[in-house]
């Protein structure tokens, strides 16, 4: 046995390097590698509030809900209509497992609109709603 | 370890989607089965059976076909994957039945997040046995995701109690397609041989005393098979179909003997005191676990299956039967009374001696058999009113009803799989 000789024998210096950490360390570096997904992707144009918040990392394809300017609603990259959306949300094995949903909204939206929608994802069970912002490149100082 | 040898493994493991069933608890697959194209009654039909498979095997998650969101007309090629994903799928059926009055359906089978189609077969069989192709295309997706055989196509064998008798009768897996083999008197303890084509059972039709019997599964005819001593029960085929275990009680003790698989050369192998009985081979056919009370009470005890090398297996309980012998060899699966007088489910570690319990507060739970695959068992239990065969997990979870017989049934036996 390598281990576990420290009351049993005299004491001598360890000589092999334990591998077994960098083995680990490789490994998780090829899943990270392997699993880079590509980001969010949506077919459907909109125009997006600007906002100077931090931007997240998307680290897989997010489950995605956007509004287009003229109010359609596209779950992925289905239309779906409004009247469906909740059954649709709520019988989604991702919302129901990830409880998470990212809104992508034109800008131009009414508020009113927009957190009627959230409501409605909020009775289908996510939990976690993200909004989907384009980061403001002409960050205003004060 | 090499990490070049660990590279390759995780490619592999990358290479196409698995469900992984080395682990402890199975962690199932989301499958959606997309609305059928052509014909939508057997398309239905047909899909009705594949989702109850998949749902019972406990190896899949359905999706519900309410949140689906491609077209119900979207093809078999030409998939918009992304619609799937969405939805939550890693794999996809979809079946394209014709109208024909005989079951003529192509299925497909595909992996989403890929976007690959993975398995394409053609299934046809005689309207009768829709429910059987259906069971075969169920078995190609187990063995795909697996590498192991499935249980769909498997029959099990059980017995109808009702206050006229009791009947050996053969189902499918999952309850349908119910016929009898034998009268109603009374019949019991049925045990496929490996087979497939007959069932030893118990009876006590000729009356004076219970012997052991033959029933062809084609044919239902009954042959008699031994009727050694005051009574003969509890025949069980040996792995490669040659020899049989019984019990007979000869001069007041009930003993284990063997025999061939024709009923003759009948050797006692057991010679305690007391009674020996429920012998039930190891998948090797080299070792027999049984039930004795040469210790004063009921427990399992283990032997080579020439009677030497007796070994004690269950030391906790004061009345432990029935055990059944897993296919791999590694389980003893038994029922056993606990505190509260009732019998529960248990598996025993054969190297280990570590028990497990399966059932606890539902009812009266049974006699296990095991799968062949050893995936699952089935049982008897009270739990539903009427005693009804059941089947788990061999961890416990997944209990399922499988007989709906309105006076009752038990002594679930275990078919081998298809062509063996």
């Amino acid at each position: 046995m390598a281990f576990g000789s420290a009351e049993s024998g005299p004491r001598r210096a360890m000589t092999d390097i334990n591998v077994t950490p960098l083995v680990d360390v490789m490994l998780v570096l090829l899943i990270i590698f392997m699993v880079t997904a590509p980001l969010i992707q949506s077919g459907v144009k909109v125009d997006l509030p600007r906002a100077s918040a931090q931007q997240m990392e998307h680290q897989e394809e997010k489950l995605v809900l956007t509004i287009t300017r003229d109010r359609r609603l596209f779950l992925g990259n289905t239309e779906i209509p409004p009247a469906d959306l909740e059954k649709k949300l709520s019988s989604n094995a991702r919302i129901q497992k990830e409880k998470e949903l990212y809104l992508h909204a034109d800008r131009s939206l009414p508020y009113g609109q927009v957190v009627e929608i959230m409501a409605v994802a909020r009775r289908a069970g996510v939990e976690s709603l993200g909004m989907i912002t384009e980061p403001d490149r002409e960050l205003r100082r004060p | 370890m090499n990490l070049a040898f660990l590279l390759a493994v995780m490619l592999a493991a990358v290479d196409r989607p698995v469900i992984d069933l080395s682990g402890g608890r199975i962690q199932p697959l989301p499958l959606a089965i997309a609305k059928p194209l052509g014909s939508q009654e057997t398309g239905t039909a047909i899909e009705a059976v594949l989702a109850q498979d998949f749902e019972r095997s406990g190896l899949f998650r359905l999706l519900d076909p309410a949140s689906f969101l491609a077209p119900p007309d979207e093809g078999m090629t030409g998939i918009d994957y992304s619609k799937w994903v969405t939805v939550g799928a890693q794999a996809l059926i979809k079946a394209s039945c014709d109208a024909s009055p005989d079951v003529n359906c192509e299925m497909r089978l595909y992996d989403v997040a890929r976007g690959q189609e993975l398995l394409h077969g053609t299934y046809t069989a005689p309207r009768p046995a829709l429910r059987l192709a259906a069971h075969r295309f169920g078995d190609d997706v187990v063995r795909f995701f697996t590498r192991e055989p499935g249980v769909f196509q498997t029959r099990i064998a059980w017995v109808r109690e009702s206050e006229t008798g009791k009947q050996v009768m053969v189902s499918d897996w999952d309850g349908f397609g119910v016929q009898p083999l034998t009268g109603a008197s009374i019949n019991l303890l049925p045990s496929w041989s490996p087979d497939g084509r007959m069932i030893a059972f118990t009876s006590f039709r000729e009356g004076g005393g219970a012997h052991l019997y033959t029933v062809d599964v084609a044919s239902r005819q009954v042959r008699s098979l031994i009727g050694l001593g005051d009574f003969s029960t509890g025949a069980s085929y040996s792995p490669d179909g040659s020899r049989l275990l019984f019990s007979a009680s000869q001069n007041d003790n009930t003993d284990v003997y063997v025999a061939q698989a024709d009923g003759s050369g009948a050797r006692r192998i057991t010679e305690a005191r007391g009674i020996d009985i429920s012998a039930s081979w190891s998948p090797d056919g080299k070792r027999v676990a049984f039930v004795s009370e040469r210790a004063g009470t009921p427990q399992i005890y283990t032997m080579a299956a020439d009677g030497s090398d007796v070994r004690r297996i269950t030391f906790q309980g004061n009345y432990n039967q029935e055990p059944a012998w897993s296919p791999k060899g590694d389980l003893i699966a038994f029922s056993g009374r606990d505190e509260h007088r009732v019998f529960d489910l248990y598996t025993v570690a054969v190297d280990t001696g570590k028990v497990t319990r399966l059932t606890q507060n539902q009812g009266t739970n049974e006699k296990p058999a095991w799968a062949p695959n050893g995936r699952y068992l089935l049982f008897s239990s009270t739990r539903s009113g009427k005693r009804q065969v059941w089947m788990s997990q061999p961890d416990g979870s997944n209990q399922r009803q499988v007989t709906s017989e309105k006076t009752g049934a038990a002594d679930p036996a275990w078919g081998p799989l298809p062509g063996k």
